[in-house]
């Protein structure tokens, strides 16, 4: 147990939810007993179907909500609030849109309480791990999503957090931007040599970046399997994606996940009220779709934004 | 209500700003290109404007409305002059432009930190909204013999009314920019620890900066709106007070110079709001754009 960077121990989250059009007021469960440990420099990917509590994991890692049961652990202690040891990249960027780039990561530093002198040298670097060398200058709004998110990237690595958290980072970006961010990340991540916790609901995705995947049922999210992933050497294979490890692994999370993705459905079909429209359902399925999954990707984020959030 | 026209530019910006970032270098419209668009723009906005002069000019003089009650601009334009050579333009300007502007500035300085406060806690939100929609609801203009019955005659009753009307615009506008900040910049900046001091420096303010900027803007229209009226009731001096008195004397030219100078400044104060806006909200485009 002390060997694990962070430790999900038992943890349950319980939201109440207002009686309004889907129905009467009660609790949903959004996990419940998760039980998962992470170990240090660890790059941990964590999927499930729309609606698993995925971003709530990642929000009691946070700081940014309690479990109504268990604990959070991270270094063996538990976690009390927000702070500067772990990082989040959200989806949507959150970058400020009246400061520049430099001035984004400038924001954690300014929040770590950073000396204004060391600051520079930090955003240069930082920027420059991203790839963002001469982009200091460019305000958000300037920027296209990939290099919004190498930015906000920056930003959470500047003020050094030992922990990573990603909150389906690329989910919003087009395939060619993902793949190449992925690759990027990877890199970073090799060298910079942080914990790295990243929700995604891209097999694909998960296949490709993770250590060790955990897989979460839906609603209420338990913690399913969590899945070894050796691709063998990286550098060794032209095409990683393409190789037999990569497939087999994937077909391994896709059989996991759709009997998952199945029960999802069954469970929106009963509360039904929703809609029958055949898009949000096609979504879903292509989340197991593997490749399909990539396109669906921003539409399925939403459906799981609005119904988590 | 102030710039109908301006919208479209403002809305046209942020679809060519991805293009310049995608390709420097290749913008299709030159400098010169640039230049006739915008001599365009400015003789095609000065059509209209032309033409009312136009009308102006020979509706009297065709015989068409009673020259008395409307004399050409021509003579409308000598009587101008005259005034602003004896001085007595510049020190009804004067005392309207003190006034409004000491007004809009006590605005500026009591409705804005209200309003981050009202914005920002919620129990105070909900104490004080009833009664804000009583106010706000309620023409300031309504409100003039109240604040002379109170307040006299003299300066601070109509500063007092520029005030209050002025108040409004930049309440209601700060508030509303404290309450539309993207929450996902507080959840990241709660992220990174930041308090709540240190969250509303950072984060609220800046991003509430825009809308409460197009609260002054209005403001500034009001004041000078309102103002006028004010100087209507019991003043020495003013803009509104030369073209009350010149009504009474019978000096139609006089009337329309002090008209027309009202006009000249609210136009000019609203352009000068306008270019300071933009100075401070350029980054939002990017919301525009979404």
């Amino acid at each position: 147990m002390n060997t694990d960077k962070i430790l999900f121990d038992r943890v349950s989250k319980t939201f109440g939810v207002r009686g309004g059009r889907r129905g009467a007021a009660g609790a949903v469960t959004a996990l419940d007993e998760v039980t998962l440990g992470v170990r240090p420099g660890e790059f941990l990917v964590v999927v499930g179907p729309s609606g698993c509590g995925k971003s709530t994991l990642l929000d009691l890692l946070g700081g940014l909500t309690e479990p109504t049961g268990g604990r959070v652990l991270v270094d063996g202690r538990p976690v009390t609030g927000p702070g500067l040891d772990r990082g989040i990249v959200f989806q949507q960027y959150a970058l400020l849109p009246w400061r520049t780039a430099a001035g984004n990561v400038a924001f954690g530093l300014e929040a770590k309480g950073v000396p204004r002198g060391e600051r520079a040298a930090l955003i240069e670097h930082h920027l420059d791990l991203v790839g963002l060398r001469g982009f200091a200058d460019r305000y958000p709004h300037e920027l296209s999503g990939g290099m919004k998110q190498r930015v906000a990237i920056a930003r959470s690595l500047a003020y050094d957090p030992d922990v990573l958290l990603m909150d389906e980072p690329f989910a919003a970006l087009d395939a060619q931007t993902r793949d190449s961010l992925q690759d990027e990340l990877v890199r970073i991540w090799a060298r910079t040599g942080k914990t790295v916790v990243f929700i995604t609901h891209g097999i694909d995705e998960a296949v490709y970046l993770g250590q060790r995947v955990a897989v979460l049922t839906s609603r209420p999210g338990r913690l399913k399997q969590v899945i070894d992933i050796d691709l063998g050497d990286r550098d060794a294979a032209e095409d990683v994606r393409s190789t037999d490890a990569f497939r087999h692994h994937r077909h391994q999370i896709w059989t996991l996940l759709r009997d998952e993705v199945r029960a999802a459905q069954a469970a929106e079909g009963a509360t039904g009220s929703r809609t029958a429209h055949p898009g949000a359902g096609g979504g879903r399925t292509s989340v197991v779709a593997g490749a399909d999954a990539r396109r669906a990707a921003p539409a399925a984020a939403h459906t799981e934004e609005a119904r988590v959030g | 209500m102030v710039d109908i026209a301006e919208r479209p530019t403002r809305l046209a910006a942020p679809t060519t700003a991805p293009d310049a970032v995608a390709a420097p270098g290749s913008g299709a419209r030159g400098p010169a290109g640039r230049l006739l668009g915008l001599g365009g723009r400015v003789l095609h906005r000065g059509v209209a404007i032309v033409a009312l002069a136009a009308i102006w000019e020979s509706a009297p003089r065709l015989g068409l409305v009673d020259r008395v009650f409307l004399p050409p601009l021509s003579e409308v334009l000598v009587a101008w002059w005259e005034l602003l050579r004896s001085g007595q333009l510049a020190e009804h300007v004067g005392a309207s432009l003190t006034r409004s502007l000491a007004g809009l500035g006590l605005a500026v300085l009591t409705a804005i930190p209200l309003g981050l406060l009202i914005g920002w806690y919620r129990p105070l939100a909900e104490l004080l909204s009833p009664l804000l929609e009583v106010f706000r609801n309620t023409a300031a203009l309504a409100l003039l013999p109240v604040f002379v019955l109170i307040l006299g005659l003299g300066e601070t009753s109509k500063i007092a009314l520029v005030l209050y009307a002025c108040s409004w615009p930049i309440l209601l506008n700060t508030i509303a920019g404290v309450k539309g900040v993207d929450p996902l910049l507080i959840r990241s900046a709660r992220s990174m620890g930041l308090n709540h001091l240190r969250l509303f420096q950072k984060v609220i303010l800046p991003a509430a900066v825009p809308t409460i900027f197009t609260g002054v803007r209005l403001a500034g229209a009001y004041s000078i709106l309102v103002l006028v009226a004010a100087e209507m009731v019991g003043a020495k001096a003013g803009l509104g007070y030369l073209i009350n008195y010149a009504q009474y004397n019978f000096a139609i030219a006089d009337m329309y110079s002090g008209i027309i100078t009202i006009s000249a400044i609210g136009l000019v104060v609203n352009q000068l709001l306008v270019a300071l806006e933009r100075r401070f909200s350029t980054w939002r485009v990017d919301v525009t754009a979404g």
